[in-house]
Order: C-alpha cells, then sequence, then structure tokens
C-alpha cells in the first residue's frame, strides 16, 4: 500500500491515539498514513523548544485540540471530539479550540452530539424513555458560522449520535469495524475529504490560482450556490458547510443574565466605576447556585485600587486616574462595548471559552470593533486584597447575611457548606491559561481590587 | 506516563481480552473514554441541586459478580477512594446499582443481569501500606501482568484465570 508520508497526525493523549489508530482502518486513504506520523504531541512548554512544533503551536498555544493534522509540516485540520453537551454556556468551553484553529487558516471539525440528557435527570427518572434531550447551545454553531466568514476558513459539525438513554454511543476498541462506521462514518468521511482535498491541492499546486487549499470551499456559500467546484470532495465540503450554516440560524439561546451591550457612556461610566455592573445584573445573585452570592460579596467590596498594565501594576491613585483618563478619552468605547460579568472561581472554563465566542459573535459590527469588557470581581491583582477578602467572611457578618436574605430558613447550612470549598477568591496570575486567554480578547478586566488592561488597550494607548 | 496510567492500562487490556468479563465503565486518568460509557455516580450526599457525582475508575462485570474498581499508582494512595467504594456501597442496594448502571449504558452487557455479589477492588502498582478489609487488590506487577490480593475465593479466581 502506498505510503502518506506527508501527513502528521498530532494528538492530545494516548486515548485520542488509540481513536485515531482505529478510525483510520476505516478510510483507505487515512489508513495510509504511516504508523510513526501518528503521535502525542507534548506540553505548550516543551513544545516551544523544539523545532518540530514550530507550526502547530499557535493551535494549541491556548487550549489544546484532540487533534491537529499536517501536510508538509503545514497544519491542515484541527479537531475536536467531546462527549460531552453541556447545557448553557457550558456548552462553549471548548470555543478557545475553533477560534485558535480560525485565526490560524486551520479547518476545524467538532464531533460531538448536539443533544443529551443530563446527568442529574436521568439520575431522578423511573423511566428514562420519558426524558427529553438538552440541546448544546446554538451560539457555538453561530461563532462556528462568525468564524468560517471571517477567516475564511472551513468550520464542520459532525454528530455523535446517542443512545435512547441520551448517551453518546461507544463502540469497544475490539468491536468490528462495521460497529465503528455506524458512529464514525460520517465523521471519518469528513476527514477524508479534508485530507483529500489538501493532497489534491498540493499536487495540483502548479496549476492552482489561489494559494490555499481552502480556497476551493467558497466562503459565502449562499452566493456561490450556482458556482460548483470541480472536487468532489470540494463539493462534499461544500453541504457540510451548509449543514453549519442551518445549524448556526437555529437558535435554541434564551436571553443572557450575564451578557450586556453598552453604550459609549455607559462603557465610560463602568470603567470609572466598575461596582456600576451591579445595576445590569439586578436579580442574577438571587436565583441558581449559592456560589452567586461570594461573588456579590466581592462585587459590592469593589474599588479600583490598582491597574496592571502587562507585568507592571500601578497604584499611584494620580497615574490610575491619569490612565483612567486616557482610556475614556479615547476611540476605545466610540461604537460602545460588549459586557460579559463571570461569577467562576479563578479556572479556565467554560468562561475563556464564553468571553472568546461573546468576543466573535458580537464584538463586530461590520467592520468595527467593539471593545469586550469582562466582570471578574472574585479575583483580586494583589493577593493581599484576596487575603483580606477572607477575612473578612472570618470576621463579619456581612456575606452570612447575603444567604440570610435569599435563603431566610437553611442559610446557616448553605453558607458553611459554600465557603468551606476551596479558592473562594483567587488573584491573578499571568502565566495562567485564563490570563493569557483574557488579555488577548478582552479589552478590561475588572477585577476585585481594579483594572487590567487587556492588550488590545495596551496597543491602543502606545 | 504516571503509575495511574499504566495501571490504567494494564488492567483495561486485561478485562478486555478476557472473555469472562465485560467492561462497562472506564474513566481513564485523562477522563477521555472513548471506547467504554463513562458512568457516574451520585453520591449518597448529594445535595438537591444534583451537582456532586462521582466517577468510578473501572466497572465491569463477570457472571457471578459486579467489580467496582478504583485505580491508584500504590496502594496508600487510595484511603479515600476505599471510603468513596465502602460509601456506595451502603447506600445502593445490588439490585439498584446494576439498574442504576444498566440505565447510563450504550450497548448491552453479556452479565450484568446475572452477577450477584459485588466485588469492592483497588488497582494498583504497588503493596505499601495495610490491605482494607474485604477489598480485591488488582496489583500490576512490573512485567505487566496481574496479581490477586486481599479478598479472594476460587470464584474470583476463575474469573480472572488464575
Amino acid at each position: 500500500m502506498k505510503q502518506l508520508t506527508g501527513i502528521k497526525v498530532f494528538c492530545d493523549d494516548t486515548a485520542d491515539l488509540r481513536l485515531f489508530h482505529r478510525l483510520a482502518d476505516l478510510s483507505s486513504l487515512l489508513s495510509q498514513i504511516p504508523s510513526e506520523n501518528i503521535s502525542v504531541y507534548p506540553q505548550l512548554r516543551t513544545a516551544l523548544k523544539q523545532q518540530k512544533y514550530k507550526n502547530i503551536i499557535p493551535l494549541f498555544k491556548f487550549d489544546r485540540p484532540d487533534y491537529i493534522i499536517t501536510l508538509s509540516e503545514k497544519p491542515i485540520l484541527v479537531i475536536e471530539v467531546t462527549e460531552h453537551a453541556y447545557t448553557g454556556d457550558n456548552g462553549l468551553q471548548r470555543f478557545t479550540r475553533v477560534a485558535s484553529a480560525a485565526e490560524n487558516g486551520v479547518a476545524f471539525i467538532y464531533f460531538g452530539p448536539i443533544a443529551r440528557i443530563r446527568d442529574d435527570e436521568l439520575d431522578r427518572a423511573q423511566n428514562i424513555s420519558s426524558l427529553s434531550k438538552r440541546n448544546l447551545t446554538s451560539d457555538f454553531f453561530e461563532g462556528m458560522l462568525v468564524l468560517y466568514e471571517r477567516f475564511n476558513t472551513p468550520q464542520f459539525f459532525s454528530e455523535w449520535i446517542v443512545a435512547d438513554n441520551g448517551k453518546v454511543l461507544k463502540v469497544p476498541l475490539d468491536a468490528l469495524s462495521s460497529e465503528f462506521e455506524k458512529v464514525y462514518n460520517h465523521f471519518v468521511s469528513l476527514i477524508t475529504s479534508i485530507v483529500q482535498q489538501a493532497i489534491n491541492f498540493e499536487t495540483n499546486k502548479a496549476n492552482q490560482a489561489t494559494t490555499n487549499f481552502l480556497d476551493n470551499v467558497p466562503a459565502k456559500l449562499i452566493e456561490h450556490e450556482t458556482n460548483k467546484a470541480n472536487y468532489t470532495t470540494t463539493n462534499i465540503l461544500e453541504n457540510e458547510q451548509k449543514k453549519l450554516i442551518e445549524l448556526a440560524g437555529d437558535k435554541n439561546t434564551k436571553f443572557s443574565d450575564v451578557k450586556f451591550q453598552f453604550s459609549k457612556q455607559e462603557a465610560i461610566q463602568l470603567t470609572r466605576n466598575p461596582q456600576g455592573i451591579l445595576s445590569n445584573l439586578d436579580t442574577y445573585f438571587f436565583k441558581g447556585k449559592p456560589d452567586k452570592l461570594l461573588a456579590l460579596f466581592a462585587l459590592q467590596k469593589s474599588t479600583i485600587k490598582y491597574l496592571h498594565l502587562e507585568d507592571k501594576i500601578i497604584s499611584n491613585q494620580e497615574e490610575i486616574s491619569q490612565l483612567l483618563d486616557a482610556i475614556c478619552t479615547s476611540n476605545i468605547f466610540n461604537n460602545g462595548a460588549i459586557g460579559y460579568y463571570s461569577g467562576y472561581k479563578w479556572r479556565p472554563d467554560p468562561h475563556c471559552g464564553v468571553a472568546i465566542n461573546l468576543y466573535y459573535r458580537k464584538c463586530f459590527i461590520d467592520n468595527v470593533e467593539l471593545p469586550l469588557l469582562l466582570f471578574y470581581p472574585r479575583i483580586s491583582i494583589s493577593k493581599t486584597t484576596t487575603d483580606d477578602l477572607l477575612k473578612e467572611i472570618n470576621s463579619s457578618d456581612t456575606l452570612l447575611d447575603l444567604f440570610r436574605s435569599r435563603y431566610p430558613t437553611d442559610f446557616q447550612i448553605r453558607y458553611d457548606k459554600t465557603t468551606s470549598s476551596e479558592s473562594l477568591y483567587h488573584h491573578w496570575a499571568n502565566t495562567t491559561k485564563q490570563a493569557r486567554i483574557f488579555q488577548n480578547y478582552c479589552s478590561l478586566i475588572f477585577c476585585n481590587d481594579g483594572i487590567i488592561l487587556g492588550d488590545k488597550v495596551i496597543k491602543e494607548l502606545s | 506516563m504516571t503509575k495511574e496510567d499504566i495501571v490504567f492500562n494494564v488492567i483495561v487490556d486485561y478485562i478486555t481480552n478476557n472473555k469472562n468479563f465485560s467492561l462497562l465503565s472506564a474513566h481513564p486518568p485523562s477522563g477521555k473514554s472513548y471506547f467504554t460509557d463513562l458512568v457516574r455516580i451520585p453520591t449518597p450526599s448529594q445535595d438537591r441541586t444534583g451537582a456532586r457525582r462521582v466517577h468510578i475508575d473501572l466497572i465491569f462485570c463477570s457472571e457471578k459478580f459486579l467489580y467496582l474498581c478504583e485505580l491508584k499508582g500504590s496502594s496508600d494512595e487510595s484511603k479515600e477512594d476505599i471510603e468513596k467504594l465502602l460509601s456506595i456501597q451502603t447506600h445502593y442496594s445490588l439490585p439498584n446499582l446494576k439498574q442504576f448502571i444498566l440505565n447510563r449504558l450504550t450497548s448491552p452487557s453479556l452479565y450484568l443481569e446475572s452477577c450477584q455479589d459485588l466485588v469492592l477492588a483497588i488497582g494498583c502498582s504497588s503493596i505499601n501500606s495495610q490491605l482494607a478489609n474485604n477489598f480485591l487488590y488488582i496489583l500490576v506487577t512490573k512485567e505487566k501482568k496481574i496479581e490477586l490480593m486481599g479478598k479472594s475465593n476460587k470464584f474470583i479466581l476463575d474469573d480472572f484465570n488464575l
């Protein structure tokens, strides 16, 4: 058999590697990839020291996708495989990987269930056949569509089918290929089509009018319906891209309590007084999970004691005032702003993916970019502020009073349980994944004790 | 690969290649379970939000036994796992546990309906602590072979072909 020595498959984990080997057997093309070309890629710190990973690093510098496929060392496809179809914004947590692929001009496939039954509903059900499935948020598909149109890179969805109990169908490693085909046939066909398209392009490079094989898949499909491409694989990809457009148009999300559109005036007022976001959150803190009250407590105590600029922390109030004036009088807010409130503790998921999804869906009006403002009250710039918040919980009843007003009967139990969890409050750390992502996409990050300037604002002011 | 990764891979391969067993759920250290269902069990102390659910590293069964197995590099790291498994054993009757697992499978299991006893197990690559009462220890040797210690009987040995 001929070998596809130019194709390399980089897998996130040994489990991904095992799955790829099994799936490659289903495709006459993918089965030609030499086994030694399918490997697990290292962690970023290790990869940065090795030249051979140079071309794929931009695809996982923020978050690791399950697969990166290259042809002649050039990335051609990024793939995400997940059995989860989280409800609400949790479904957006993998969006960082989608965006990184598009920003670097690489095609992307998302393989996962489109709807599933929630575990807690399964736990309580007497009859599982009576349960209805919850859909993955259409914001995910809308975000993919925006990336496709903005970067002219194909975005595909392949459904991981579910059983009657709403769980994705799994195939044992030692099952027959026919069993794998039932679940993975469409997914493998998509991978094969993209790889074949890339090979075709490379083989006929001298005759191509374009410089990128993906240019054969028109970005504005609706306008190009009569302009059929020559390659069969292109037709498959065109049809699949159309399916994504349909999915993105099938909206299933409701109004969000934590995402906002601000006028110029509102954005300036919030920059000078971030605590003002409380008026937009109204009843938010008094429904849902009790740990929302931890964020409310921090927000009520919030001040602007520091400005964080790259690696520098400014605490001189006069200097802070001058910088805030510079931000508020610059062109940054000319067209308004988009806001996102996160009450999560210090961790990357799901809010990094949510922020990037919001950035691409809402921060571009025609060719004008609106700044994304992140409100993140459980995080402080200074560790001292975090320590002070924790001390205050122990020395005053302010937080307990919030629990008392929300849970009149069992406030003490809920308070004890909520405050016993780890990492109630935390301080910012530039080296973390969430810090790098937020600084890259958000213009301003409003923490408990000050404001972190995102890369975009720093660039604008310099 | 960590010791726990090695223990996971060796035991999963052993179970998959042994016709006496049916692997029902496997949760590898990476969390990616592409080849088996992933069963999460609500903890007995679960509150009304339903948010507290635990996974068990391996759930497998033979004609006679349902095995709940937690994996660690060495046995002295398994104190919390032992408590977790005992808590599940206390909270769920075997028929309830079997039904619970059955509701979460996407393909039929050969033996789940027939098995009639529960075996709590710890899989590890070294024994460096006292063995917990009534626990089966599945030891992965340096040669990547399986040895059994702790609670065992003829039928369990038969299951493992030992």
